[in-house]
């Protein structure tokens, strides 16, 4: 071919074919696909949100978890150390000082008992006994504060 | 009734009610064209209709991004675009060898019973395969669809100016396979 080629002799010319039918069809089956590609959309959007959900919901379980954890560690901590210097010095060497206290018995401390003892011992005292008692009282108080000085 | 402008069509497409009327109407009038565009490209009609589903699946989804600025068919043109470079990465076939490109074109033919004597429209096809991606689509935009510069540059973001020299090129390395064929 020696002359120079002319578009015109072309023109809009195509030599592809489709399918008989094929571009009555095509409109509802490709809006089934779209329907159905918008629901999976719609579905996985659904997930998304469920698990981003899910996942501050327990980052939030946790964080609260540990802040709540510590305020009952320092309660403990409270509650025994006032108990400890009641212990007599023996009985603390004697037993295991790392090992915590059960709750229970943290409650059970003499510190509600002791105005009991008291309250039935001077009922159960004399007249004479508590005038005793008083001046011994007073010889130490004042004693005391001789010897503070 | 009378019948709907574009404009119409993509309202309905926003709304949910009327969102499927709106893409009948939509695909009823662009179907064809966009097809024979696509089809030009990908050169297979499996292909192209895969291609040509996936454009207008698109343009369903993706509806409320369209700014209405536009014509609905450069936007349409261009989720094509989009969607023929997309096939073709997945493909390859940017780089597949001329051989390659005679065979599915011979193929082609053979299936649409084609005479001897279009033979020259099987060369014309193969020339323009041979184009470099830009270029092919440029070509095919302007000489098959009579597209205005400024409607291609809406679909390829492209200026004018690379258009015109795309173009250009185009037609020149065209010529040249034709003349020495």
């Amino acid at each position: 071919m020696n002359k120079e080629f002319d578009f015109d002799r072309i023109g809009k010319q195509i030599p592809y074919k489709v399918p008989n039918g094929f571009f009555d069809e095509i409109t509802s089956r490709t809006l089934i696909k779209a329907r159905e590609r918008e629901q999976k959309a719609k579905i996985r959007r659904i997930y998304t949100a469920v698990s981003v959900a899910a996942s501050l919901l327990i980052m939030i379980s946790v964080a609260l978890f540990l802040k709540t954890g510590q305020p009952d560690i320092q309660t403990e901590n409270v509650v025994v150390q006032p108990a400890e210097p009641v212990k007599p010095l023996s009985e603390s060497v004697a037993t295991n000082t790392t090992e915590p206290l059960p709750t229970k018995e943290k409650a059970e401390l003499p510190v509600i008992e002791k105005p009991e003892t008291w309250e039935k011992l001077l009922a159960e005292m004399t007249d004479e006994e508590l005038v005793a008692l008083a001046d011994d009282l007073y010889d130490e108080l004042f004693a005391d504060e001789l010897t503070t000085d | 009734m009378a019948e709907k402008t574009d404009l119409e069509i993509w309202q309905m497409l926003q709304h949910p009610v009327s969102r499927d009327k709106g893409f009948t109407l939509l695909m009823e009038r662009y179907k064809e064209r966009i097809y024979w565009y696509i089809r030009r490209l990908v050169i297979n009609h499996e292909d192209a209709e895969d291609v040509l589903q996936e454009t207008f699946i698109n343009a369903y989804r993706y509806a409320g991004s369209f700014n209405g600025k536009s014509k609905i068919y450069t936007w349409l043109y261009k989720i094509a675009t989009n969607e023929c470079i997309a096939f073709f990465r997945r493909s390859k076939k940017t780089d597949i060898k001329m051989v390659e490109i005679s065979q599915q074109l011979e193929n082609q033919f053979s299936e649409t019973g084609a005479e001897t004597s279009e033979t020259i429209l099987l060369k014309f096809q193969e020339a323009i395969q041979l184009l470099p991606e830009k270029q092919r689509i440029v070509f095919n935009l302007r000489y098959y669809d009579e597209l205005s510069y400024e409607e291609m540059e809406e679909i390829t973001g492209s200026s004018a100016g690379t258009l015109k020299t795309n173009y250009h090129y185009a037609t020149e390395k065209v010529k040249n396979y034709l003349n020495n064929f």
